[in-house]
C-alpha cells in the first residue's frame, strides 16, 4: 500500500516538476521512480519477438504458448529467467515484448499446452532469438533509450508422433 | 546568474525534488555499484583523489569474491536494475577484467567502465564489446599538452583520441568523456568543446577539483572564484547552444544554477541508490568518499544485509547540519553537500554554493 501511494505521490511530483519547467530536465535522463543515474546511465532498448506459429504444412496453429527466457550461464550450469509469455492467436501470431539490451542466449519456448485442441499436439521447440535481424521501429532518445526493434521468426511445429 | 536567492520558481522546483528525494532515501533501491577492482593505475594524474600506485601493496581482488557479492545482490533484487560501474585504479591494468566483464553480464548485471584509455587498444576493445560492456567514461582534461600535462603521459593524449574514434564508430554504445577543470584548461574549454564534436562525441561531463588526494596541495588545481562561477555560466551556455550535451558533475547544490548545468537537481546518491565494493573488500557507496564511511566488509558481512540495515549516515544526513551548515537555509535542498566531501570527523570541506556566492 505504501509503495502504491509513493509511486503514485512520486508521479505527481514528477509532474508537477514538468509544469514549472523542468520537463526538459526530466526527459533528458527519464525520472523514474528512483531518479536518474548519478554518473552513469544503462543504454537500453524495446525489443519486439513476434512471428507465426504454424504446422508442417503452413496452417496457423492458436493456443501455442510462447515465452521469452533468458539463459545466463555460470560455472557451467544455466539460469532462465522468464521475461513474457504469451499464446498465439486464431492467426498463430505471438508477440513478445523485452526491455533490455541485447542478450545472445535469449531464447523463446514453444509448447502445446491444449493437448489434442487447435490442430492436434506438438512437439515443443526452442528458438534462438536472433537478433542480428532485428529492425528498427522508433529511434531513441539519442541518450540512452536506443528506441524499439523489432524481430520475426515464424515457427514450423512438428506433430507428436 | 545570481546562486542566491532562489527565484520562486526554482524554490518551488526543489521543494517538489525534496519530496521525489525523501521517497528516494526512504526505500533506498541499489541502482549502482561501484568495483574497485585495482588500486593498480598506468598514470600519476595531478588531480587524483585516489592513492593509486603502479604496483600497490596489496593484490587485486579475485573475481570471484565480487562474484559473490553480486549473488548476494540477485537473492534479493532484480539484476538487471542494478549497473556495475568497474573503477580503480585503472580497470585496464587487470588482464582478466574482460573475463570478469563477462561474468558480470552473465550474472544479469549491465556493467561499464571507467578509464583513463591508455591500454585501451582495438584488441582490448574488442574484448571488452564481447565482455558486454555497456558504457564507458573516459578522462579527457584537454588537447594533448595539457592533458598530457595533467596526466603525466606523453601517449595519453593520442590513446584517448584513438579510444573515442573506436568508440563512436560503434554503433550504439554509449559513453561520456569526462573533464577535470583546472586552471591550466579553463581557458580552454571551447577547443576541448569543439575537438569534441568533431570527432562526433555527444556527452561531456565537466568537474572541478575538491580538495583530497594530490590535489589539495597544488595551486595549479584549484580555480579562482570567477573561474569557479565561470565554469557554471559556461556548461550553461553550452547546454544552450545544444550542439554536445554538457553537465556538471554529481557533486554540489549550486542554487539558482540548479536545474541549468545538469540534467536534474542536486542530491547526494551515496548509500542511498549508489554502494560500492572497494579493493579491500569495504562496503562503501562512491570510490571517493573516505573509509572512515565504510560501513562493513563483504569477506565479513553480507552486502545485501549490509545495504539494507546500515548506511544510517548515508540516509539520514541531519548529522551533518552543524559547523557553516547549521545555519543555511539551503541545507535542507542541499542535505551537506555530497558524502565524499565530508572528512573523517564529519567536517565539511568544500561548499559549492558558498563558492559561488564568494563572487
Amino acid at each position: 500500500m505504501k509503495v502504491k501511494f509513493n509511486r503514485w505521490y512520486n508521479a505527481v511530483l514528477t509532474a508537477l516538476l514538468s509544469m514549472l519547467g523542468y520537463g526538459c530536465s526530466s526527459t533528458e535522463e527519464p525520472l523514474d521512480m528512483y531518479g536518474p543515474p548519478v554518473e552513469y546511465g544503462t543504454p537500453h532498448a524495446d525489443f519486439i519477438i513476434k512471428g507465426r506459429v504454424m504446422d508442417e504444412s503452413g496452417t496457423p496453429v492458436q493456443g501455442i504458448k510462447t515465452s521469452l527466457k533468458k539463459v545466463f550461464e555460470n560455472n557451467n550450469k544455466h539460469y532462465a529467467l522468464g521475461v513474457d509469455s504469451v499464446q498465439s492467436d486464431v492467426s498463430g501470431n505471438y508477440q513478445l515484448k523485452s526491455t533490455d539490451r541485447q542478450n545472445q542466449y535469449d531464447k523463446v519456448i514453444v509448447e502445446d499446452i491444449d493437448g489434442e485442441a487447435n490442430g492436434g499436439e506438438f512437439l515443443s521447440d526452442t528458438l534462438d532469438v536472433d537478433y542480428n535481424k532485428a529492425v528498427k521501429t522508433k529511434d531513441g532518445d539519442g541518450k540512452w533509450y536506443l528506441g524499439i526493434y523489432e524481430i520475426t521468426q515464424d515457427v514450423k511445429l512438428k506433430k507428436k508422433p | 546568474m545570481k546562486p542566491t536567492p532562489l527565484t520562486l520558481r526554482k524554490k518551488l522546483a526543489l521543494e517538489l525534488w525534496r519530496q521525489k528525494e525523501n521517497i528516494l532515501r526512504e526505500e533506498h533501491p541499489l541502482k549502482q555499484l561501484f568495483w574497485e577492482c585495482t588500486l593498480r593505475c598506468d598514470l600519476r594524474c595531478r588531480h587524483c583523489g585516489s592513492d593509486c600506485k603502479m604496483q600497490p601493496e596489496s593484490n587485486d581482488m579475485p573475481k570471484e569474491d565480487f562474484l559473490r557479492v553480486l549473488d548476494s545482490i540477485a537473492a534479493k533484487t532484480d539484476p538487471h536494475k542494478v549497473f556495475v560501474i568497474v573503477s580503480g585504479g585503472e580497470p585496464l591494468m587487470r588482464r582478466d577484467i574482460e573475463e570478469c566483464g563477462r561474468a558480470i553480464y552473465e550474472k544479469g548485471f549491465p556493467w561499464g567502465m571507467v578509464t583513463n584509455a591508455l591500454h585501451l587498444t582495438p584488441q582490448r576493445w574488442q574484448g571488452l564489446l564481447q565482455a558486454g560492456i555497456h558504457t564507458m567514461a573516459i578522462s579527457l582534461d584537454g588537447l594533448a599538452e595539457d592533458h598530457n600535462w595533467m596526466r603525466g603521459n606523453g601517449q595519453s593524449f593520442q590513446m584517448v583520441s584513438q579510444a573515442i574514434d573506436m568508440l563512436v564508430a560503434t554503433e550504439g554504445f554509449v559513453f561520456d568523456i569526462v573533464t577535470c577543470v583546472n586552471r591550466r584548461n579553463y581557458p580552454k574549454l571551447d577547443d576541448i568543446k569543439e575537438f569534441l564534436i568533431s570527432k562526433g562525441v555527444k556527452r561531456w561531463r565537466l568537474f572541478t577539483v575538491f580538495p583530497v588526494g594530490r590535489a589539495a596541495f597544488d595551486p595549479d588545481m584549484r580555480l579562482t572564484n570567477e573561474e569557479f562561477r565561470g565554469v557554471f555560466d559556461y556548461i550553461k551556455k553550452v547546454r544552450e547552444e545544444g550542439r554536445i550535451r554538457a553537465d556538471y558533475g554529481c557533486e554540489g547544490f549550486l542554487g539558482n544554477y540548479e536545474g541549468e548545468v545538469r540534467s536534474r537537481l542536486f542530491s547526494c546518491q551515496a548509500g542511498v541508490t549508489v554502494g560500492s565494493v572497494m579493493a579491500d573488500g569495504s562496503i562503501a557507496a562512491c570510490a571517493s568518499i573516505r573509509a572512515d564511511y565504510n560501513q562493513g566488509n563483504i569477506y565479513e558481512d553480507d552486502f545485501m544485509e549490509v545495504w539494507e540495515n546500515r548506511y544510517h549516515p548515508y540516509r539520514n544526513r541531519e548529522w551533518m547540519k552543524k559547523d557553516e551548515c547549521s545555519q543555511c537555509k539551503y541545507f535542507r535542498y542541499c542535505r551537506g553537500n555530497g558524502m565524499h566531501l565530508r572528512d573523517g570527523d564529519g567536517k565539511l570541506l568544500f561548499c559549492h554554493l558558498h563558492r559561488l556566492q564568494e563572487t
